[in-house]
Protein backbone atom coordinates (compact mmCIF):
# COMPACT_ATOMS: atom_id res chain seq x y z
CA UNK A 1 0.00 0.00 0.00
CA UNK A 2 1.15 3.60 -1.01
CA UNK A 3 1.69 6.39 0.98
CA UNK A 4 -1.36 7.89 -1.06
CA UNK A 5 -3.49 5.00 -0.10
CA UNK A 6 -2.78 5.54 3.69
CA UNK A 7 -3.69 8.79 3.61
CA UNK A 8 -6.95 8.07 1.73
CA UNK A 9 -7.64 5.21 3.85
CA UNK A 10 -6.59 7.13 7.03
CA UNK A 11 -9.46 10.11 5.92
CA UNK A 12 -12.08 7.69 5.14
CA UNK A 13 -11.77 6.06 8.77
CA UNK A 14 -11.64 9.32 10.63
CA UNK A 15 -14.31 10.81 8.35
CA UNK A 16 -16.79 8.38 8.63
CA UNK A 17 -15.91 7.09 12.65
CA UNK A 18 -19.54 8.24 14.02
CA UNK A 19 -18.24 6.88 16.99
CA UNK A 20 -15.63 9.44 17.01
CA UNK A 21 -15.39 13.09 15.87
CA UNK A 22 -18.01 12.71 12.59
CA UNK A 23 -21.54 12.62 12.62
CA UNK A 24 -24.18 11.85 10.21
CA UNK A 25 -25.20 14.51 7.18
CA UNK A 26 -26.94 14.80 3.83
CA UNK A 27 -25.22 15.62 0.72
CA UNK A 28 -27.67 17.25 -1.58
CA UNK A 29 -25.91 17.20 -5.14
CA UNK A 30 -26.77 20.56 -7.25
CA UNK A 31 -30.24 20.82 -8.73
CA UNK A 32 -29.97 23.02 -11.85
CA UNK A 33 -33.28 24.93 -11.94
CA UNK A 34 -36.62 23.02 -13.16
CA UNK A 35 -34.54 19.96 -13.32
CA UNK A 36 -35.31 17.19 -11.16
CA UNK A 37 -33.61 17.12 -7.81
CA UNK A 38 -31.09 14.48 -7.70
CA UNK A 39 -31.09 11.77 -5.42
CA UNK A 40 -29.50 13.07 -1.85
CA UNK A 41 -27.12 10.72 -0.01
CA UNK A 42 -26.16 9.93 3.69
CA UNK A 43 -22.38 10.60 4.47
CA UNK A 44 -20.63 11.35 7.22
CA UNK A 45 -17.92 13.89 8.50
CA UNK A 46 -16.15 16.51 10.96
CA UNK A 47 -17.83 19.68 11.71
CA UNK A 48 -16.49 22.77 12.84
CA UNK A 49 -19.68 25.17 14.16
CA UNK A 50 -18.43 28.81 13.82
CA UNK A 51 -20.49 32.07 15.07
CA UNK A 52 -19.42 35.14 13.12
CA UNK A 53 -20.19 38.61 13.52
CA UNK A 54 -20.61 41.18 10.73
CA UNK A 55 -21.61 44.96 10.39
CA UNK A 56 -23.00 46.10 7.78
CA UNK A 57 -24.64 49.68 8.36
CA UNK A 58 -24.39 49.67 11.96
CA UNK A 59 -26.22 46.72 11.35
CA UNK A 60 -24.70 44.06 13.80
CA UNK A 61 -25.78 39.86 12.43
CA UNK A 62 -24.70 36.59 12.91
CA UNK A 63 -23.50 34.14 10.75
CA UNK A 64 -23.70 30.83 11.22
CA UNK A 65 -20.62 29.09 9.14
CA UNK A 66 -19.63 24.91 9.50
CA UNK A 67 -16.55 23.55 8.21
CA UNK A 68 -16.85 20.33 7.43
CA UNK A 69 -14.73 17.52 6.90
CA UNK A 70 -15.37 14.86 4.54
CA UNK A 71 -13.61 11.80 2.77
CA UNK A 72 -12.87 12.37 -0.92
CA UNK A 73 -15.04 9.57 -1.68
CA UNK A 74 -18.35 9.18 -3.59
CA UNK A 75 -20.34 6.43 -1.11
CA UNK A 76 -19.40 7.78 2.28
CA UNK A 77 -18.17 11.28 1.40
CA UNK A 78 -17.96 13.56 -1.08
CA UNK A 79 -15.39 13.33 -4.44
CA UNK A 80 -13.70 15.99 -5.63
CA UNK A 81 -14.88 15.11 -9.41
CA UNK A 82 -18.80 15.17 -8.64
CA UNK A 83 -18.65 18.47 -6.02
CA UNK A 84 -20.54 21.62 -7.66
CA UNK A 85 -19.71 24.73 -5.31
CA UNK A 86 -22.63 26.06 -7.58
CA UNK A 87 -25.26 24.69 -5.59
CA UNK A 88 -24.40 21.91 -3.61
CA UNK A 89 -25.23 21.60 -0.03
CA UNK A 90 -25.05 19.34 2.91
CA UNK A 91 -27.80 18.95 5.52
CA UNK A 92 -26.01 19.79 8.91
CA UNK A 93 -27.64 20.14 12.23
CA UNK A 94 -27.12 23.82 13.56
CA UNK A 95 -26.15 22.09 17.05
CA UNK A 96 -25.72 19.15 18.43
CA UNK A 97 -28.78 17.04 18.69
CA UNK A 98 -31.13 19.08 16.26
CA UNK A 99 -32.15 18.46 13.14
CA UNK A 100 -30.19 19.21 10.24
CA UNK A 101 -30.63 22.47 8.11
CA UNK A 102 -29.68 22.40 4.86
CA UNK A 103 -26.85 24.17 4.04
CA UNK A 104 -24.91 25.64 1.00
CA UNK A 105 -21.44 24.93 0.65
CA UNK A 106 -19.45 27.68 -0.64
CA UNK A 107 -16.02 26.99 -0.39
CA UNK A 108 -13.71 24.32 -1.29
CA UNK A 109 -11.06 25.59 1.59
CA UNK A 110 -8.30 22.45 1.26
CA UNK A 111 -8.15 19.04 -0.79
CA UNK A 112 -5.82 15.95 -1.10
CA UNK A 113 -6.25 12.51 -2.65
CA UNK A 114 -8.09 11.69 1.00
CA UNK A 115 -10.41 14.14 1.57
CA UNK A 116 -11.86 17.96 0.94
CA UNK A 117 -12.79 20.57 3.82
CA UNK A 118 -15.71 22.26 2.59
CA UNK A 119 -16.99 25.85 4.15
CA UNK A 120 -20.82 25.97 3.98
CA UNK A 121 -23.23 28.85 5.52
CA UNK B 1 -40.62 31.61 -8.77
CA UNK B 2 -39.88 33.36 -11.18
CA UNK B 3 -39.94 37.31 -11.17
CA UNK B 4 -42.86 37.85 -13.78
CA UNK B 5 -42.69 41.44 -15.06
CA UNK B 6 -44.10 40.54 -18.93
CA UNK B 7 -40.25 40.79 -20.16
CA UNK B 8 -38.11 38.51 -21.14
CA UNK B 9 -35.40 37.72 -19.47
CA UNK B 10 -36.73 36.73 -15.74
CA UNK B 11 -34.69 35.41 -13.08
CA UNK B 12 -35.57 32.70 -11.58
CA UNK B 13 -35.94 33.82 -8.23
CA UNK B 14 -35.94 31.31 -5.66
CA UNK B 15 -36.58 33.03 -2.39
CA UNK B 16 -36.77 36.43 -1.04
CA UNK B 17 -36.30 37.31 2.75
CA UNK B 18 -35.21 40.00 5.52
CA UNK B 19 -32.11 39.45 7.37
CA UNK B 20 -32.73 38.76 10.65
CA UNK B 21 -29.64 39.13 13.70
CA UNK B 22 -29.31 35.84 13.28
CA UNK B 23 -28.46 34.92 9.69
CA UNK B 24 -30.05 31.60 9.63
CA UNK B 25 -30.44 31.32 6.28
CA UNK B 26 -28.66 30.05 3.65
CA UNK B 27 -27.32 31.90 0.56
CA UNK B 28 -27.94 29.98 -2.84
CA UNK B 29 -28.64 30.82 -6.38
CA UNK B 30 -31.08 33.81 -7.14
CA UNK B 31 -31.85 34.12 -3.84
CA UNK B 32 -32.95 37.82 -3.13
CA UNK B 33 -31.74 39.43 0.95
CA UNK B 34 -33.93 42.90 1.78
CA UNK B 35 -32.00 44.68 4.21
CA UNK B 36 -33.47 48.22 5.52
CA UNK B 37 -30.90 50.96 6.52
CA UNK B 38 -31.84 53.63 9.25
CA UNK B 39 -33.78 56.60 8.50
CA UNK B 40 -31.88 59.67 8.17
CA UNK B 41 -34.32 63.21 8.39
CA UNK B 42 -35.14 65.26 5.24
CA UNK B 43 -35.71 68.79 6.20
CA UNK B 44 -37.11 69.53 2.38
CA UNK B 45 -39.67 66.98 2.97
CA UNK B 46 -40.64 68.20 6.39
CA UNK B 47 -44.05 70.59 6.52
CA UNK B 48 -45.00 72.58 9.48
CA UNK B 49 -47.87 72.44 11.28
CA UNK B 50 -49.51 70.47 14.69
CA UNK B 51 -48.01 68.59 14.83
CA UNK B 52 -45.70 68.77 11.83
CA UNK B 53 -44.83 66.50 9.38
CA UNK B 54 -41.24 65.30 9.48
CA UNK B 55 -39.45 63.70 6.14
CA UNK B 56 -37.14 60.73 6.51
CA UNK B 57 -35.29 59.25 3.72
CA UNK B 58 -34.56 55.27 4.17
CA UNK B 59 -32.22 52.83 2.01
CA UNK B 60 -33.11 49.62 1.35
CA UNK B 61 -30.89 47.13 -0.07
CA UNK B 62 -31.96 44.30 -2.48
CA UNK B 63 -28.90 41.53 -2.71
CA UNK B 64 -28.95 39.12 -5.41
CA UNK B 65 -27.15 36.32 -4.88
CA UNK B 66 -25.94 34.36 -7.80
CA UNK B 67 -24.31 30.84 -7.37
CA UNK B 68 -24.62 29.31 -10.48
CA UNK B 69 -23.57 25.84 -11.31
CA UNK B 70 -19.66 25.52 -12.42
CA UNK B 71 -20.58 24.06 -15.39
CA UNK B 72 -22.55 27.32 -16.22
CA UNK B 73 -20.98 28.59 -19.22
CA UNK B 74 -22.66 31.82 -18.81
CA UNK B 75 -20.63 35.06 -17.85
CA UNK B 76 -21.35 36.12 -14.33
CA UNK B 77 -21.42 39.65 -15.22
CA UNK B 78 -24.44 39.17 -17.76
CA UNK B 79 -26.21 37.35 -14.84
CA UNK B 80 -25.48 40.16 -12.86
CA UNK B 81 -27.11 42.64 -15.58
CA UNK B 82 -29.64 40.23 -16.05
CA UNK B 83 -30.90 40.29 -12.03
CA UNK B 84 -30.09 43.98 -11.67
CA UNK B 85 -32.62 44.42 -14.53
CA UNK B 86 -35.34 42.05 -13.35
CA UNK B 87 -34.80 43.30 -10.04
CA UNK B 88 -35.71 46.86 -11.10
CA UNK B 89 -38.73 46.09 -12.94
CA UNK B 90 -39.99 43.97 -10.32
CA UNK B 91 -39.52 47.08 -7.76
CA UNK B 92 -41.42 49.77 -10.70
CA UNK B 93 -43.97 47.32 -11.67
CA UNK B 94 -46.63 49.09 -9.91
CA UNK B 95 -47.91 51.36 -12.51
CA UNK B 96 -46.82 55.16 -13.03
CA UNK B 97 -46.74 55.78 -9.25
CA UNK B 98 -44.99 53.05 -8.35
CA UNK B 99 -42.80 55.26 -6.17
CA UNK B 100 -45.76 56.15 -3.53
CA UNK B 101 -45.95 52.10 -2.30
CA UNK B 102 -49.72 52.96 -2.08
CA UNK B 103 -49.70 56.24 -0.41
CA UNK B 104 -47.12 54.88 2.20
CA UNK B 105 -44.27 57.11 0.77
CA UNK B 106 -43.95 60.18 -1.18
CA UNK B 107 -41.25 59.52 -3.48
CA UNK B 108 -38.56 56.82 -4.29
CA UNK B 109 -36.03 56.39 -6.50
CA UNK B 110 -33.85 52.89 -7.16
CA UNK B 111 -29.82 54.15 -6.76
CA UNK B 112 -26.72 52.66 -8.81
CA UNK B 113 -25.90 48.93 -8.28
CA UNK B 114 -23.19 47.58 -7.43
CA UNK B 115 -21.98 44.08 -8.08
CA UNK B 116 -20.36 41.99 -5.68
CA UNK B 117 -17.83 39.48 -6.96
CA UNK B 118 -17.66 37.31 -3.85
CA UNK B 119 -18.42 37.68 -0.68
CA UNK B 120 -17.81 34.27 0.99
CA UNK B 121 -17.87 32.23 -2.01
CA UNK B 122 -21.07 34.40 -3.57
CA UNK B 123 -21.61 36.85 -5.97
CA UNK B 124 -24.43 39.25 -7.05
CA UNK B 125 -25.45 42.63 -7.21
CA UNK B 126 -27.17 45.23 -4.73
CA UNK B 127 -29.92 47.54 -5.61
CA UNK B 128 -30.40 50.10 -3.45
CA UNK B 129 -33.88 51.61 -3.62
CA UNK B 130 -33.92 54.86 -1.62
CA UNK B 131 -37.62 55.68 -0.31
CA UNK B 132 -38.93 59.04 1.00
CA UNK B 133 -41.56 59.11 3.23
CA UNK B 134 -43.75 61.78 5.69
CA UNK B 135 -44.99 60.96 9.05
CA UNK B 136 -46.38 62.86 11.90
CA UNK B 137 -43.80 64.12 14.78
CA UNK B 138 -45.99 62.65 17.16
CA UNK B 139 -47.36 59.83 15.78
CA UNK B 140 -45.11 57.28 13.56
CA UNK B 141 -47.66 55.59 12.64
CA UNK B 142 -49.20 58.30 10.79
CA UNK B 143 -48.79 58.86 7.19
CA UNK B 144 -48.86 62.18 5.82
CA UNK B 145 -49.28 63.48 2.28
Amino acid sequence: MTARDNIAADALAVCTDTDGFAEALTYYPHQGFGEAAPASRSISGIVVRRQINTYEDDVATQLKEFEVYVANDATSGISSTELDLGGDRIGIPDRDGKSEVIRTILELTDQDHGGLVLLCR
Amino acid sequence: MRMTTGLYPTSPVTEVIRAKRNADYSPHNYQIVLTVGEPEEDPEESHPGNPPAIGYKMEFLIKGHLLPSESDSQPIDQLCAIFDADIRRAVTAGGVEWYRFGDWAVNARVGATTNFDRDGGIGGVTVPVIVTYRISENDPYESRA
